[in-house]
């Protein structure tokens, strides 16, 4: 048979009653602990507890050293942008020597798309180029 | 066992209350979560930004990318291409342009995005790599075509590209991309007066350098497995050319960039080989080799 557990929800003392072994001491602690505290003081404890714990985490945070070089944003979109350029020999196309620097997003040739842009797929040509190809 | 509850939970106590007592115990963790966060900020450097202007940026940018029309698309993509065109030049010899756009309108009738104007061009330079704009301008290097063998390889790589456009994964990175929208408006935070139109082209001309999601280019590689053997061409044809480019030695500088913008061949070619199994998909097709070879006759 239990012994009946003694609530005092809303006191602070007692925090023990007297007991008679050794598992009814350890709940009457366990329970007077958490008893001991009204609402407000159990509110008021957790919130010193995480602002102890946040002030000392920010505290280290800040103390930690940076190590690597600071990256702006646009440093990142263009970290990725060229490779170390090397020379190259290649008959009629540009080598890495030119095209490996940095990006320049700026850079248009408007002209050579137009002339692009004039190379009109007619479609009895396309046909016949899938005809002679067998293709679908 | 069932004895060992009123141990724990008092009779008359509320069983949700325990959860006090853990409380500082999650105020703990919560506190270590925020420690990690500022630990982030302090490290990044934000070059004093107005992270109101930012965070607007980003959702302006965000807008605009979603309510793309087909024609802004087209626009964009025009000037990711003339800005490819300024970097490498274009190649202007009319014979292997007239047979690149061939191909790839052959791949083009095939796919779901027919409407738009594709263009199909020859970048002058030595590197090894294909690019696609928004909008339906697709671009093969002379590097790339140098090392492929024979049209369905061709037909394979520019379906891929066809891919990237269909799907229009570069619109979608965009609509994504609050963080690197945001970032663009860094010039607008330095006083500069830049257009949300150039914004949205001076970031998709990083996005086609930069290269685009490991999913995205997966994705493309299946799509364009399947988009080129619907059009005739061997299916195999893109597994080839990724299969030999793998081959060369990976310090080759000349697949930098395309090392760089694309996942792991192994990847590529498990996604591929996937992709021929789950659709059945021979090697029935087309490679035609000879009229390949006939017409970039330069080996």
């Amino acid at each position: 048979m239990q012994p009946a557990i003694p609530l005092r929800l809303k006191s602070v003392r007692p925090m023990r009653q007297p007991t008679d072994d050794i598992a009814s001491d350890r709940r009457h602690w366990g329970v007077g602990v958490r008893q001991s505290c009204s609402g407000g003081r159990r509110f008021a404890r957790n919130v010193g507890v995480f602002l102890i714990l946040l002030i000392g985490s920010l505290s280290f945070a800040a103390d930690e050293p940076v190590k690597k070089k600071t990256l702006s944003l646009q440093d990142l979109i263009n970290s990725a942008a060229g490779s170390p350029p090397e020379a190259t020999s290649v008959a009629g196309v540009r080598g890495l020597e030119e095209t490996a620097g940095k990006l320049d997003t700026q850079a248009r040739d408007y002209a050579a798309i137009e002339r692009l842009e004039h190379v009109v797929v007619h479609e009895d040509e396309l046909k016949q180029f899938m005809d002679e190809g067998k293709l679908k | 066992m069932t004895r060992a509850t009123p141990n724990v939970i008092p009779a008359g106590r509320k069983p949700g209350s325990i959860m006090l007592f853990w409380a500082p115990a999650f105020a703990g963790v919560t506190a270590m979560i925020l420690c990690l966060l500022a630990q982030s900020l302090i490290a990044f450097d934000f070059n004093d930004l107005d992270v109101g202007k930012v965070v607007s940026g980003g959702a302006k940018l965000a807008k605009a990318a979603g309510g793309l029309s087909d024609r802004d698309e087209i626009k964009i993509g025009r000037e990711v291409a003339a800005n490819l065109a300024a970097r490498y030049g274009l190649l202007e010899d009319e014979r292997k342009v007239r047979y690149v756009n061939l191909v790839g309108r052959v791949v083009v009738s095939h796919c779901d995005r027919k409407k738009l104007p594709y263009h199909f061009g020859i970048l002058r330079t030595s590197e090894i790599n294909a690019l696609a704009a928004p909008g339906g301008y697709i671009f093969i290097t002379q590097g790339l075509l140098d090392t492929l063998k024979d049209e369905s390889e061709l037909g394979g790589v520019l379906a891929h590209e066809v891919t990237h456009v269909v799907r229009q994964h570069i619109v979608k990175a965009i609509r994504q991309a609050n963080l690197i929208g945001a970032g663009q408006d860094l010039a607008s935070a330095a006083g500069k007066d830049v257009s949300q139109f150039s914004q949205l082209s001076d970031f998709s001309i990083n996005l086609v350098n930069n290269g685009l999601s490991r999913n995205d280019e997966l994705d493309a590689d299946k799509g364009g497995t399947v988009l080129a053997a619907n059009a005739g061409y061997d299916p195999a044809g893109l597994r080839r050319s990724i299969e030999r480019l793998a081959a060369r030695q990976k310090a080759d500088v000349l697949l930098g960039r395309f090392n760089k913008t694309h996942p792991p061949a192994s990847d590529r070619l498990k996604a591929i080989d996937n992709t021929l199994r789950q659709n059945h998909l021979t090697d029935q097709g087309q490679r035609l080799t000879d009229r390949f070879q006939q017409t970039l006759s330069r080996r």
